[in-house]
Protein backbone atom coordinates (compact mmCIF):
# COMPACT_ATOMS: atom_id res chain seq x y z
CA UNK A 1 0.00 0.00 0.00
CA UNK A 2 2.59 2.81 1.03
CA UNK A 3 6.07 1.91 -0.04
CA UNK A 4 7.23 4.62 2.08
CA UNK A 5 6.09 2.51 5.16
CA UNK A 6 9.58 2.70 8.04
CA UNK A 7 10.27 -0.46 8.81
CA UNK A 8 9.03 -2.69 12.21
CA UNK A 9 10.91 -1.52 15.46
CA UNK A 10 9.78 -3.65 17.67
CA UNK A 11 8.89 -0.91 20.10
CA UNK A 12 5.41 -0.79 21.92
CA UNK A 13 4.02 2.48 22.21
CA UNK A 14 0.78 3.37 24.02
CA UNK A 15 -1.33 6.33 24.99
CA UNK A 16 -3.64 7.60 27.94
CA UNK A 17 -5.94 5.60 29.80
CA UNK A 18 -8.44 8.39 29.44
CA UNK A 19 -8.05 9.12 25.68
CA UNK A 20 -9.86 7.03 22.81
CA UNK A 21 -8.60 6.63 19.28
CA UNK A 22 -11.39 7.60 16.89
CA UNK A 23 -11.59 7.28 13.37
CA UNK A 24 -14.29 6.89 10.78
CA UNK A 25 -14.54 5.25 7.41
CA UNK A 26 -16.92 4.71 4.38
CA UNK A 27 -18.76 1.64 3.56
CA UNK A 28 -15.18 0.16 1.96
CA UNK A 29 -12.71 1.20 4.56
CA UNK A 30 -11.52 4.28 3.83
CA UNK A 31 -11.18 6.81 6.04
CA UNK A 32 -12.92 9.74 6.38
CA UNK A 33 -11.69 10.68 9.69
CA UNK A 34 -9.74 10.37 12.49
CA UNK A 35 -8.79 12.47 15.73
CA UNK A 36 -6.25 14.03 17.28
CA UNK A 37 -5.12 11.14 19.15
CA UNK A 38 -5.26 9.10 16.29
CA UNK A 39 -3.20 11.56 14.69
CA UNK A 40 -0.62 11.50 17.66
CA UNK A 41 0.01 7.84 18.06
CA UNK A 42 -0.08 6.75 14.97
CA UNK A 43 2.17 9.84 13.98
CA UNK A 44 0.27 10.44 10.70
CA UNK A 45 -1.19 13.54 9.95
CA UNK A 46 -4.83 14.67 9.04
CA UNK A 47 -4.15 14.70 5.26
CA UNK A 48 -2.16 11.61 5.09
CA UNK A 49 -5.33 9.57 6.49
CA UNK A 50 -8.19 11.08 4.87
CA UNK A 51 -8.88 8.74 1.79
CA UNK A 52 -6.76 6.25 3.04
CA UNK A 53 -7.36 2.63 3.64
CA UNK A 54 -7.78 1.58 7.30
CA UNK A 55 -4.77 -1.26 6.65
CA UNK A 56 -2.53 1.66 6.57
CA UNK A 57 -2.15 1.05 10.26
CA UNK A 58 -2.47 -2.88 9.69
CA UNK A 59 0.44 -4.69 11.24
CA UNK A 60 2.07 -7.88 10.01
CA UNK A 61 1.58 -9.66 13.32
CA UNK A 62 -2.59 -9.59 13.57
CA UNK A 63 -4.16 -12.64 12.38
CA UNK A 64 -6.19 -12.13 9.53
CA UNK A 65 -9.23 -13.78 10.77
CA UNK A 66 -9.95 -10.63 13.33
CA UNK A 67 -10.49 -8.66 10.15
CA UNK A 68 -12.46 -11.54 8.86
CA UNK A 69 -14.27 -11.61 11.71
CA UNK A 70 -14.74 -7.56 11.65
CA UNK A 71 -15.94 -7.01 8.58
CA UNK A 72 -18.24 -10.08 8.64
CA UNK A 73 -20.11 -8.22 11.84
CA UNK A 74 -20.21 -5.27 10.53
CA UNK A 75 -21.83 -6.61 7.73
CA UNK A 76 -24.72 -7.57 9.50
CA UNK A 77 -24.75 -4.28 11.04
CA UNK A 78 -23.24 -5.26 14.45
CA UNK A 79 -20.70 -4.22 16.50
CA UNK A 80 -17.42 -5.58 17.60
CA UNK A 81 -14.78 -5.61 19.93
CA UNK A 82 -11.17 -6.33 19.31
CA UNK A 83 -7.86 -6.35 19.79
CA UNK A 84 -5.66 -5.43 17.85
CA UNK A 85 -2.22 -4.68 17.11
CA UNK A 86 -1.36 -1.71 15.06
CA UNK A 87 1.79 0.07 13.41
CA UNK A 88 2.38 3.30 13.32
CA UNK A 89 3.90 5.16 10.69
CA UNK A 90 7.74 5.02 11.98
CA UNK A 91 7.16 1.02 12.15
CA UNK A 92 6.07 1.40 16.11
CA UNK A 93 3.53 -1.06 17.46
CA UNK A 94 0.71 -0.17 19.88
CA UNK A 95 -2.09 -2.03 20.86
CA UNK A 96 -5.62 -0.91 21.31
CA UNK A 97 -9.34 -2.12 22.43
CA UNK A 98 -11.15 -1.36 19.52
CA UNK A 99 -14.26 -1.04 19.38
CA UNK A 100 -15.96 -0.66 15.33
CA UNK A 101 -19.64 0.44 14.70
CA UNK A 102 -21.41 0.79 11.93
CA UNK A 103 -22.72 4.60 11.59
CA UNK A 104 -26.19 5.10 10.77
CA UNK A 105 -27.92 8.07 9.29
CA UNK A 106 -31.03 10.21 10.35
CA UNK A 107 -32.83 7.17 8.28
CA UNK A 108 -31.63 4.51 9.70
CA UNK A 109 -29.19 3.54 6.95
CA UNK A 110 -25.51 2.22 7.28
CA UNK A 111 -23.22 4.95 5.73
CA UNK A 112 -19.89 4.15 7.26
CA UNK A 113 -17.93 2.49 9.96
CA UNK A 114 -16.54 4.12 13.53
CA UNK A 115 -14.45 2.50 15.71
CA UNK A 116 -12.98 3.91 19.26
CA UNK A 117 -9.33 2.64 20.67
CA UNK A 118 -9.40 1.88 24.02
CA UNK A 119 -6.02 1.44 26.01
CA UNK A 120 -5.77 -2.18 26.44
CA UNK A 121 -6.60 -4.32 30.10
CA UNK A 122 -3.25 -5.77 30.69
CA UNK A 123 -5.05 -9.21 31.97
CA UNK A 124 -6.40 -9.38 28.27
CA UNK A 125 -3.55 -8.57 26.51
CA UNK A 126 -1.45 -11.40 27.53
CA UNK A 127 -4.54 -13.94 26.80
CA UNK A 128 -5.02 -12.42 23.10
CA UNK A 129 -1.19 -12.91 22.94
CA UNK A 130 -1.42 -16.22 23.07
CA UNK A 131 -4.30 -16.62 20.77
CA UNK A 132 -3.03 -14.81 18.29
CA UNK A 133 0.70 -16.48 18.08
CA UNK A 134 -2.13 -19.44 18.21
CA UNK A 135 -4.06 -18.33 15.27
CA UNK A 136 -0.89 -17.18 13.06
CA UNK A 137 0.80 -20.41 13.60
CA UNK A 138 -2.46 -21.85 12.13
CA UNK A 139 -2.62 -19.37 9.67
CA UNK A 140 0.62 -19.10 7.69
CA UNK A 141 0.45 -23.53 8.52
CA UNK A 142 -2.45 -23.37 5.32
CA UNK A 143 -1.11 -22.90 1.12
CA UNK A 144 -3.22 -19.64 0.49
CA UNK A 145 -4.73 -16.54 2.45
CA UNK A 146 -8.11 -17.98 2.27
CA UNK A 147 -7.34 -21.43 3.61
CA UNK A 148 -5.59 -19.41 6.44
CA UNK A 149 -9.04 -17.31 7.41
CA UNK A 150 -10.78 -20.56 7.33
CA UNK A 151 -8.61 -22.82 9.95
CA UNK A 152 -8.58 -19.90 11.96
CA UNK A 153 -12.27 -19.00 11.90
CA UNK A 154 -12.76 -23.04 12.66
CA UNK A 155 -10.32 -22.51 15.70
CA UNK A 156 -11.68 -20.20 17.02
CA UNK A 157 -15.46 -21.17 16.29
CA UNK A 158 -14.13 -24.37 18.43
CA UNK A 159 -12.26 -22.67 21.35
CA UNK A 160 -15.95 -20.70 21.43
CA UNK A 161 -18.00 -23.94 21.67
CA UNK A 162 -15.77 -25.37 24.39
CA UNK A 163 -16.00 -22.22 26.27
CA UNK A 164 -20.21 -22.14 25.84
CA UNK A 165 -19.84 -18.26 24.33
CA UNK A 166 -19.97 -16.22 21.53
CA UNK A 167 -17.09 -13.98 20.51
CA UNK A 168 -18.94 -11.03 22.12
CA UNK A 169 -18.81 -12.60 25.40
CA UNK A 170 -15.52 -13.99 24.82
CA UNK A 171 -14.03 -10.96 23.96
CA UNK A 172 -15.44 -9.28 27.62
CA UNK A 173 -14.86 -12.29 29.38
CA UNK A 174 -11.27 -11.59 28.72
CA UNK A 175 -10.48 -8.68 30.83
CA UNK A 176 -12.52 -8.23 34.61
CA UNK A 177 -12.39 -4.70 33.64
CA UNK A 178 -14.59 -5.15 30.79
CA UNK A 179 -17.69 -6.84 33.32
CA UNK A 180 -20.49 -4.97 34.56
CA UNK A 181 -19.78 -4.48 37.50
CA UNK A 182 -16.10 -2.69 36.95
CA UNK A 183 -15.62 0.48 37.99
CA UNK A 184 -12.74 1.69 36.06
CA UNK B 1 -5.38 19.25 9.12
CA UNK B 2 -4.03 21.14 6.12
CA UNK B 3 0.29 20.69 6.40
CA UNK B 4 0.47 22.43 3.37
CA UNK B 5 0.28 25.74 4.71
CA UNK B 6 1.25 26.74 7.97
CA UNK B 7 0.71 30.12 8.04
CA UNK B 8 -0.51 31.47 11.59
CA UNK B 9 -2.26 34.37 9.76
CA UNK B 10 -5.68 33.33 7.10
CA UNK B 11 -7.28 36.09 4.75
CA UNK B 12 -11.05 36.88 6.02
CA UNK B 13 -12.10 34.39 3.24
CA UNK B 14 -10.30 31.42 4.76
CA UNK B 15 -11.37 31.92 8.54
CA UNK B 16 -15.22 32.52 7.52
CA UNK B 17 -14.74 29.22 5.43
CA UNK B 18 -13.30 27.54 8.30
CA UNK B 19 -15.92 28.77 10.54
CA UNK B 20 -18.73 27.90 8.72
CA UNK B 21 -17.54 24.11 8.20
CA UNK B 22 -17.45 24.47 12.40
CA UNK B 23 -21.01 26.29 12.32
CA UNK B 24 -22.32 22.92 9.73
CA UNK B 25 -21.00 20.91 12.20
CA UNK B 26 -22.11 22.11 15.19
CA UNK B 27 -25.56 22.26 13.50
CA UNK B 28 -25.67 18.69 12.71
CA UNK B 29 -24.57 17.69 15.83
CA UNK B 30 -27.12 19.43 17.77
CA UNK B 31 -29.60 17.96 15.33
CA UNK B 32 -28.34 14.71 16.58
CA UNK B 33 -26.32 13.77 13.84
CA UNK B 34 -23.40 12.93 15.74
CA UNK B 35 -21.48 11.83 12.69
CA UNK B 36 -20.58 15.13 11.77
CA UNK B 37 -16.71 16.15 12.26
CA UNK B 38 -14.64 19.46 11.75
CA UNK B 39 -12.68 17.71 9.10
CA UNK B 40 -10.14 19.83 6.64
CA UNK B 41 -9.22 22.96 8.44
CA UNK B 42 -6.33 25.51 7.23
CA UNK B 43 -3.42 24.62 9.40
CA UNK B 44 -3.81 27.93 11.62
CA UNK B 45 -3.12 26.68 15.40
CA UNK B 46 -6.59 28.36 17.03
CA UNK B 47 -8.49 27.07 14.37
CA UNK B 48 -6.98 23.45 14.73
CA UNK B 49 -7.61 23.85 18.54
CA UNK B 50 -11.08 24.83 18.04
CA UNK B 51 -11.42 22.18 15.25
CA UNK B 52 -9.85 18.99 17.86
CA UNK B 53 -11.94 20.45 20.87
CA UNK B 54 -14.89 20.63 18.89
CA UNK B 55 -14.51 16.94 17.37
CA UNK B 56 -13.40 15.74 20.73
CA UNK B 57 -16.74 17.05 22.34
CA UNK B 58 -18.44 14.75 19.67
CA UNK B 59 -15.90 11.56 20.31
CA UNK B 60 -16.52 11.59 23.29
CA UNK B 61 -20.55 12.56 22.93
CA UNK B 62 -20.64 9.75 20.09
CA UNK B 63 -18.62 7.09 22.03
CA UNK B 64 -21.08 7.59 25.07
CA UNK B 65 -24.22 7.33 22.66
CA UNK B 66 -22.72 4.29 20.80
CA UNK B 67 -21.78 2.64 23.85
CA UNK B 68 -24.65 3.31 26.35
CA UNK B 69 -27.37 2.22 22.99
CA UNK B 70 -25.14 -0.70 22.17
CA UNK B 71 -24.80 -1.80 25.95
CA UNK B 72 -28.84 -1.24 26.29
CA UNK B 73 -28.68 -2.88 23.11
CA UNK B 74 -27.73 -6.34 24.49
CA UNK B 75 -29.69 -5.75 27.97
CA UNK B 76 -32.75 -5.33 26.10
CA UNK B 77 -31.67 -8.98 24.51
CA UNK B 78 -31.39 -10.68 27.74
CA UNK B 79 -27.27 -10.21 27.35
CA UNK B 80 -25.55 -8.95 30.13
CA UNK B 81 -21.39 -9.66 29.24
CA UNK B 82 -21.25 -5.93 27.83
CA UNK B 83 -20.65 -2.87 29.86
CA UNK B 84 -20.28 0.65 28.99
CA UNK B 85 -16.15 1.12 28.63
CA UNK B 86 -15.50 3.75 30.71
CA UNK B 87 -11.73 4.40 29.75
CA UNK B 88 -12.32 7.51 27.55
CA UNK B 89 -15.60 8.73 28.94
CA UNK B 90 -14.86 11.87 31.09
CA UNK B 91 -16.86 13.63 33.92
CA UNK B 92 -20.74 13.07 33.43
CA UNK B 93 -20.25 10.23 30.96
CA UNK B 94 -18.35 8.19 32.94
CA UNK B 95 -20.80 8.46 35.96
CA UNK B 96 -23.67 8.33 33.34
CA UNK B 97 -22.22 5.53 32.08
CA UNK B 98 -21.13 3.87 35.55
CA UNK B 99 -25.19 4.12 36.81
CA UNK B 100 -26.45 2.72 33.48
CA UNK B 101 -23.85 -0.50 34.18
CA UNK B 102 -24.86 -0.95 37.61
CA UNK B 103 -28.84 -0.98 36.47
CA UNK B 104 -27.75 -3.55 33.32
CA UNK B 105 -26.07 -4.99 36.80
CA UNK B 106 -28.98 -4.91 38.66
CA UNK B 107 -30.90 -6.40 35.59
CA UNK B 108 -28.49 -9.12 34.53
CA UNK B 109 -29.10 -10.18 38.67
CA UNK B 110 -32.88 -9.95 38.26
CA UNK B 111 -32.67 -11.74 34.94
CA UNK B 112 -31.05 -14.50 36.15
CA UNK B 113 -33.27 -14.74 39.15
CA UNK B 114 -36.29 -14.84 36.87
CA UNK B 115 -34.29 -17.72 34.92
CA UNK B 116 -34.08 -19.87 37.44
CA UNK B 117 -37.62 -18.98 38.49
CA UNK B 118 -38.39 -19.57 35.18
CA UNK B 119 -36.48 -22.99 35.14
CA UNK B 120 -38.38 -24.10 38.49
CA UNK B 121 -41.46 -22.90 37.35
CA UNK B 122 -41.26 -24.83 33.82
CA UNK B 123 -40.44 -28.11 36.19
CA UNK B 124 -43.48 -27.99 38.91
CA UNK B 125 -45.54 -27.16 35.25
CA UNK B 126 -44.01 -30.03 33.76
CA UNK B 127 -44.79 -32.00 36.76
CA UNK B 128 -48.58 -30.53 36.96
CA UNK B 129 -48.28 -31.47 33.48
CA UNK B 130 -47.60 -35.22 34.01
CA UNK B 131 -49.96 -35.31 36.95
CA UNK B 132 -52.74 -33.48 34.75
CA UNK B 133 -52.14 -35.97 32.25
CA UNK B 134 -52.06 -38.84 34.92
CA UNK B 135 -55.61 -37.60 36.20
CA UNK B 136 -56.84 -37.14 33.00
CA UNK B 137 -56.07 -40.59 32.08
CA UNK B 138 -57.57 -41.97 35.65
CA UNK B 139 -60.53 -39.62 34.81
CA UNK B 140 -60.86 -41.91 31.60
CA UNK B 141 -60.27 -44.66 33.67
CA UNK B 142 -63.12 -43.81 36.05
CA UNK B 143 -65.59 -42.72 32.75
CA UNK B 144 -65.20 -46.14 31.86
CA UNK B 145 -65.85 -47.81 34.58
CA UNK B 146 -68.49 -45.76 35.80
CA UNK B 147 -69.86 -46.71 32.45
CA UNK B 148 -69.60 -50.22 33.13
CA UNK B 149 -70.90 -49.66 36.83
CA UNK B 150 -74.02 -48.35 35.23
CA UNK B 151 -74.65 -51.23 32.97
CA UNK B 152 -74.03 -53.38 35.53
CA UNK B 153 -76.72 -51.57 37.60
CA UNK B 154 -79.22 -50.76 34.88
CA UNK B 155 -78.50 -55.51 34.32
CA UNK B 156 -78.71 -55.38 37.94
CA UNK B 157 -82.14 -53.39 38.16
CA UNK B 158 -83.46 -55.01 34.96
CA UNK B 159 -82.52 -58.61 36.51
CA UNK B 160 -83.87 -58.08 39.70
CA UNK B 161 -87.38 -56.31 38.34
CA UNK B 162 -87.65 -59.96 36.79
CA UNK B 163 -86.39 -62.06 39.54
CA UNK B 164 -89.14 -59.53 41.91
CA UNK B 165 -92.02 -60.28 38.81
CA UNK B 166 -91.18 -64.33 38.92
CA UNK B 167 -90.70 -64.32 42.95
CA UNK B 168 -94.34 -62.30 43.07
CA UNK B 169 -95.42 -64.75 40.93
CA UNK B 170 -93.69 -67.67 42.73
CA UNK B 171 -95.16 -66.47 45.94
CA UNK B 172 -98.71 -66.36 44.45
CA UNK B 173 -98.25 -69.82 43.02
CA UNK B 174 -97.46 -71.19 46.49
CA UNK B 175 -100.34 -69.43 47.95
CA UNK B 176 -102.51 -70.94 45.43
CA UNK B 177 -100.68 -74.40 46.14
CA UNK B 178 -100.85 -73.43 49.07
CA UNK B 179 -103.94 -73.42 49.42
CA UNK B 180 -105.34 -76.15 47.20
CA UNK B 181 -103.33 -78.12 49.82
CA UNK B 182 -105.29 -76.96 52.87
CA UNK B 183 -108.61 -77.77 50.53
CA UNK B 184 -107.07 -81.14 49.41
CA UNK B 185 -105.96 -81.83 53.66
CA UNK B 186 -109.71 -80.74 54.55
CA UNK B 187 -111.69 -82.88 51.55
CA UNK B 188 -108.86 -85.31 52.51
CA UNK B 189 -110.42 -85.24 56.99
CA UNK B 190 -113.35 -84.85 55.88
CA UNK B 191 -113.18 -88.38 53.81
CA UNK B 192 -111.27 -89.71 56.28
CA UNK B 193 -114.04 -88.82 58.97
CA UNK B 194 -116.74 -89.74 56.64
CA UNK B 195 -114.91 -93.47 55.78
CA UNK B 196 -114.25 -93.73 59.75
CA UNK B 197 -117.97 -93.09 60.20
CA UNK B 198 -118.89 -95.38 57.56
CA UNK B 199 -116.66 -97.99 59.02
CA UNK B 200 -118.22 -97.78 61.89
CA UNK B 201 -121.56 -98.01 60.41
CA UNK B 202 -120.35 -101.22 58.53
CA UNK B 203 -119.58 -102.36 62.01
CA UNK B 204 -122.27 -101.78 63.25
CA UNK B 205 -124.39 -103.28 60.02
CA UNK B 206 -121.64 -106.10 60.52
CA UNK B 207 -123.06 -106.41 63.99
CA UNK B 208 -126.48 -106.16 62.87
CA UNK B 209 -126.10 -108.66 60.45
CA UNK B 210 -124.68 -111.06 63.16
CA UNK B 211 -127.13 -110.48 65.91
CA UNK B 212 -129.51 -110.76 62.76
CA UNK B 213 -127.86 -114.68 61.91
CA UNK B 214 -128.11 -115.07 65.72
CA UNK B 215 -132.02 -114.43 65.53
CA UNK B 216 -132.20 -116.66 62.43
CA UNK B 217 -130.42 -119.39 64.01
CA UNK B 218 -132.64 -118.88 67.27
CA UNK B 219 -135.79 -118.80 65.29
CA UNK B 220 -134.04 -122.43 63.22
CA UNK B 221 -133.95 -124.00 66.48
CA UNK B 222 -136.90 -122.79 67.74
CA UNK B 223 -138.35 -124.21 63.92
CA UNK B 224 -136.77 -127.66 64.97
CA UNK B 225 -138.25 -127.80 68.08
CA UNK B 226 -141.68 -127.00 66.74
CA UNK B 227 -141.41 -129.73 64.78
CA UNK B 228 -141.02 -131.93 67.04
CA UNK B 229 -143.67 -130.43 68.96
CA UNK B 230 -145.71 -130.77 65.79
CA UNK B 231 -144.32 -134.23 65.57
CA UNK B 232 -145.23 -135.46 69.28
CA UNK B 233 -148.89 -133.48 68.40
CA UNK B 234 -149.02 -135.43 64.95
CA UNK B 235 -148.86 -138.83 66.45
CA UNK B 236 -150.70 -137.90 69.69
CA UNK B 237 -153.47 -136.39 66.91
CA UNK B 238 -153.03 -140.00 65.15
CA UNK B 239 -153.32 -141.94 68.29
CA UNK B 240 -156.04 -139.93 69.03
CA UNK B 241 -157.39 -140.63 65.94
CA UNK B 242 -157.71 -144.28 66.63
CA UNK B 243 -158.58 -144.18 69.96
CA UNK B 244 -161.57 -142.06 68.32
CA UNK B 245 -162.33 -144.64 65.80
CA UNK B 246 -161.97 -147.22 68.62
CA UNK B 247 -164.94 -145.13 70.45
CA UNK B 248 -166.47 -145.00 67.37
CA UNK B 249 -166.83 -148.58 67.01
CA UNK B 250 -167.12 -148.65 71.18
CA UNK B 251 -170.06 -146.64 70.57
CA UNK B 252 -171.85 -148.78 68.12
CA UNK B 253 -171.79 -151.26 69.92
CA UNK B 254 -173.23 -149.46 72.71
CA UNK B 255 -175.85 -148.50 70.62
CA UNK B 256 -177.70 -145.74 71.70
CA UNK B 257 -176.43 -145.31 75.19
CA UNK B 258 -173.15 -144.82 73.41
CA UNK B 259 -174.75 -142.82 70.53
CA UNK B 260 -173.49 -139.47 72.44
CA UNK B 261 -170.47 -140.63 72.55
CA UNK B 262 -170.18 -141.87 69.32
CA UNK B 263 -171.08 -138.07 68.32
CA UNK B 264 -168.13 -136.82 70.89
CA UNK B 265 -165.80 -139.88 69.56
CA UNK B 266 -166.44 -138.51 66.32
CA UNK B 267 -165.77 -134.93 66.87
CA UNK B 268 -162.45 -136.11 68.51
CA UNK B 269 -161.67 -137.88 65.45
CA UNK B 270 -162.38 -134.91 63.23
CA UNK B 271 -160.49 -132.76 65.67
CA UNK B 272 -157.92 -135.46 65.28
CA UNK B 273 -157.83 -134.91 61.84
CA UNK B 274 -158.00 -131.44 61.86
CA UNK B 275 -154.86 -131.51 63.99
CA UNK B 276 -153.20 -133.81 61.86
CA UNK B 277 -154.04 -131.65 59.01
CA UNK B 278 -153.00 -128.36 61.09
CA UNK B 279 -149.55 -130.26 62.58
CA UNK B 280 -148.88 -130.89 58.48
CA UNK B 281 -149.88 -127.59 57.83
CA UNK B 282 -147.42 -126.21 60.64
CA UNK B 283 -145.28 -128.71 59.15
CA UNK B 284 -145.41 -127.10 56.07
CA UNK B 285 -144.78 -123.94 57.02
CA UNK B 286 -142.01 -124.65 59.58
CA UNK B 287 -140.53 -126.41 56.64
CA UNK B 288 -140.90 -123.29 54.72
CA UNK B 289 -139.49 -121.07 57.50
CA UNK B 290 -136.59 -123.09 58.26
CA UNK B 291 -135.62 -122.93 54.27
CA UNK B 292 -136.69 -119.25 54.35
CA UNK B 293 -134.68 -118.88 57.73
CA UNK B 294 -131.40 -121.28 56.28
CA UNK B 295 -131.68 -118.80 52.93
CA UNK B 296 -131.77 -115.57 55.10
CA UNK B 297 -128.83 -116.40 57.28
CA UNK B 298 -127.20 -117.59 53.84
CA UNK B 299 -128.25 -113.96 52.50
CA UNK B 300 -127.00 -112.28 56.19
CA UNK B 301 -123.76 -114.22 55.46
CA UNK B 302 -123.35 -112.81 52.31
CA UNK B 303 -124.59 -109.30 53.26
CA UNK B 304 -122.18 -109.88 56.38
CA UNK B 305 -119.45 -110.97 54.13
CA UNK B 306 -119.77 -108.33 51.93
CA UNK B 307 -119.87 -105.75 54.98
CA UNK B 308 -116.86 -107.37 55.92
CA UNK B 309 -114.76 -106.94 52.73
CA UNK B 310 -116.38 -103.42 52.63
CA UNK B 311 -115.29 -102.90 56.49
CA UNK B 312 -111.22 -104.02 54.83
CA UNK B 313 -111.44 -101.35 52.06
CA UNK B 314 -112.66 -99.25 54.00
CA UNK B 315 -109.66 -99.76 56.40
CA UNK B 316 -107.19 -99.38 53.41
CA UNK B 317 -108.79 -96.21 52.00
CA UNK B 318 -108.49 -94.88 55.72
CA UNK B 319 -104.73 -95.43 55.80
CA UNK B 320 -103.72 -94.65 52.28
CA UNK B 321 -106.07 -91.31 53.25
CA UNK B 322 -104.07 -91.17 56.85
CA UNK B 323 -100.82 -91.50 54.44
CA UNK B 324 -101.91 -88.71 51.85
CA UNK B 325 -102.87 -86.57 54.75
CA UNK B 326 -99.59 -87.04 56.31
CA UNK B 327 -98.07 -86.34 52.66
CA UNK B 328 -100.56 -83.27 51.63
CA UNK B 329 -99.82 -81.77 55.08
CA UNK B 330 -95.78 -82.41 54.37
CA UNK B 331 -96.57 -80.61 51.22
CA UNK B 332 -98.49 -77.82 52.53
CA UNK B 333 -95.75 -77.40 55.19
CA UNK B 334 -93.08 -77.21 52.00
CA UNK B 335 -95.41 -75.18 50.34
CA UNK B 336 -95.57 -72.55 52.92
CA UNK B 337 -91.38 -72.92 53.96
CA UNK B 338 -91.24 -71.76 49.84
CA UNK B 339 -93.70 -69.46 50.00
CA UNK B 340 -92.11 -67.96 52.42
CA UNK B 341 -88.51 -67.94 50.68
CA UNK B 342 -90.05 -66.77 47.67
CA UNK B 343 -91.28 -63.42 49.41
CA UNK B 344 -88.21 -63.18 51.50
CA UNK B 345 -86.53 -63.22 47.82
CA UNK B 346 -89.19 -60.96 46.87
CA UNK B 347 -88.40 -58.63 49.27
CA UNK B 348 -84.47 -58.56 49.41
CA UNK B 349 -84.73 -58.27 45.26
CA UNK B 350 -86.52 -55.45 46.11
CA UNK B 351 -83.38 -54.04 48.28
CA UNK B 352 -80.98 -55.13 45.58
CA UNK B 353 -83.05 -53.38 43.30
CA UNK B 354 -82.71 -50.45 45.62
CA UNK B 355 -79.10 -50.80 45.86
CA UNK B 356 -79.11 -50.86 41.89
CA UNK B 357 -80.99 -47.29 41.54
CA UNK B 358 -78.82 -46.49 44.29
CA UNK B 359 -75.69 -47.72 42.64
CA UNK B 360 -76.87 -46.42 39.28
CA UNK B 361 -77.08 -42.96 40.19
CA UNK B 362 -73.90 -42.82 41.63
CA UNK B 363 -72.27 -44.15 38.69
CA UNK B 364 -74.09 -41.31 37.20
CA UNK B 365 -72.84 -38.84 39.25
CA UNK B 366 -69.58 -40.42 39.10
CA UNK B 367 -69.37 -40.37 35.36
CA UNK B 368 -70.39 -36.93 35.99
CA UNK B 369 -67.58 -36.34 38.10
CA UNK B 370 -65.06 -37.95 35.99
CA UNK B 371 -66.14 -36.50 33.28
CA UNK B 372 -65.90 -32.92 35.35
CA UNK B 373 -62.42 -34.15 36.54
CA UNK B 374 -61.02 -34.91 32.86
CA UNK B 375 -62.30 -31.38 31.50
CA UNK B 376 -60.48 -29.67 34.77
CA UNK B 377 -57.39 -32.19 33.48
CA UNK B 378 -58.00 -30.67 30.21
CA UNK B 379 -58.36 -26.76 31.19
CA UNK B 380 -55.25 -27.28 34.00
CA UNK B 381 -53.32 -28.96 30.77
CA UNK B 382 -54.22 -25.89 28.58
CA UNK B 383 -53.39 -23.68 31.23
CA UNK B 384 -49.80 -25.24 32.28
CA UNK B 385 -49.49 -25.64 28.17
CA UNK B 386 -50.66 -21.56 28.01
CA UNK B 387 -47.89 -21.07 30.84
CA UNK B 388 -45.17 -23.00 29.34
CA UNK B 389 -45.42 -20.86 26.01
CA UNK B 390 -46.01 -17.26 27.54
CA UNK B 391 -42.76 -18.14 29.29
CA UNK B 392 -41.28 -18.05 25.92
C1 LIG C 1 -13.96 1.71 11.21
C2 LIG C 1 -12.83 0.75 10.93
C3 LIG C 1 -11.69 0.81 11.69
C4 LIG C 1 -10.63 -0.05 11.43
N1 LIG C 1 -9.49 0.04 12.22
C5 LIG C 1 -8.43 -0.73 11.95
C6 LIG C 1 -7.23 -0.63 12.70
O1 LIG C 1 -7.13 0.16 13.65
N2 LIG C 1 -6.18 -1.41 12.38
C7 LIG C 1 -6.27 -2.32 11.35
O2 LIG C 1 -5.28 -3.00 11.09
N3 LIG C 1 -7.39 -2.44 10.62
C8 LIG C 1 -8.47 -1.71 10.91
N4 LIG C 1 -9.60 -1.87 10.16
C9 LIG C 1 -9.71 -2.95 9.22
C10 LIG C 1 -9.12 -2.63 7.89
O3 LIG C 1 -10.13 -2.07 7.10
C11 LIG C 1 -8.58 -3.87 7.21
O4 LIG C 1 -9.64 -4.77 7.03
C12 LIG C 1 -7.47 -4.57 8.00
O5 LIG C 1 -6.45 -3.68 8.29
C13 LIG C 1 -6.87 -5.75 7.26
O6 LIG C 1 -6.31 -5.36 6.05
P1 LIG C 1 -6.08 -6.39 4.85
O7 LIG C 1 -7.39 -6.99 4.56
O8 LIG C 1 -5.58 -5.54 3.71
O9 LIG C 1 -5.09 -7.35 5.36
C14 LIG C 1 -10.70 -1.00 10.39
C15 LIG C 1 -11.87 -1.06 9.65
C16 LIG C 1 -12.93 -0.21 9.91
C17 LIG C 1 -14.18 -0.29 9.10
Amino acid sequence: MNPTKAPLTGREITFGEDEIIVSKTDLRGVITYANDVFERVSGYAESELIGKPHNLIRHPEMPACVFRLLWDTLKQEKEIFAYVLNRARNGDEYWVFAHVTPSFDLDGNVVGYHSNRRVPYPDALAKVKTLYVQLLGIERRERDRAAGIAACMAHLQTQLTAAGMDYSEFVFSLSEHTSLGAVA
Amino acid sequence: MNSTSSNSTLDRDAVAQALSVIVDTCERASQGDLEARVVGLPDHPELVRLGHAINHLLDVSDAYVRESAAAMAECAQGRFHRPILLRGLPGSYRDAALTINQAALRMKEDTERIRKFEIERAQVADRVQNTTQSVSTSAQTLDQTALQILGNAEQTKTLSDTVAASATATASNVSAVAAACEELTASTSEISRQTTQSADLTAAAVKQSHEAADSVRALGQAARKIETVVGLIHKIAGQTKLLALNATLEAARAGDAGRGFAVVANEVKVLSQETAAATDSISDQVNSMRQATSSVASAIDGVSAAIGKINDNAGIISASLEEQVVATTEIAKRVSEASATASQISETIVTVAQAASGTEAASIQLKQASAALFEQAGLLSQEVEHLNTSRN
